[in-house]
């Protein structure tokens, strides 16, 4: 899809919070998200440690799984970087 | 993925089966393995009795090394 490939936004990458999650293997945790608010990767964006703790996402592997994920997202951004 | 640090605790644990449920739950490294109990282990799906108490021994292993280490 050319529009997304070419969306300034590095969170563009993926379309959806759930298929984020689900590509990360933590699509468990899809349903949480989108209650909370966070039903855009924009908003996902955002999201802090503390965030994740007050979802209900308790291990820490899942939470680092997630911060490095939004982590990559982020790094892309600055670069202005498109994944191939 | 051979090389990860966890694949090769694990190895030593004879627990590599593992390895691949314990790098897609986020436990690849050896910090955040050193936070592992039982929640942890029923996300990455160790089911069997036996190996959940060897790889919980070797948690507790893993931090005593890191007090000694640390002072």
């Amino acid at each position: 899809n050319l529009l997304i490939e070419h969306s300034p936004m590095g969170s563009g990458t993926y379309r959806s919070v759930g298929e984020w999650l689900e590509a990360i293997k933590m699509g468990r945790y899809t349903e949480i998200f989108m209650e909370n608010g966070y039903s855009s990767m924009d908003a996902v964006a955002q999201v802090t440690l503390e965030d994740l703790r007050r979802l209900g996402v308790t291990l820490v592997g899942h939470q680092k799984k997630i911060m490095n994920s939004l982590q990559e997202m982020k790094v892309q951004l600055v670069n202005g970087m498109v994944p191939l | 993925m051979g090389s990860n640090i966890v694949y090769e605790w694990l190895r030593t644990l004879q627990l590599a089966q593992y390895a691949e449920s314990f790098v897609d739950n986020g436990y690849d490294d050896l910090e955040v393995c050193k936070q592992i109990g039982d929640p942890d282990l029923d996300a990455i799906g160790v089911a069997v009795p036996q190996h959940r108490r060897r790889i919980l021994e070797a948690v507790v292993r893993l931090k005593e090394e890191d007090e000694t280490v640390s002072g």
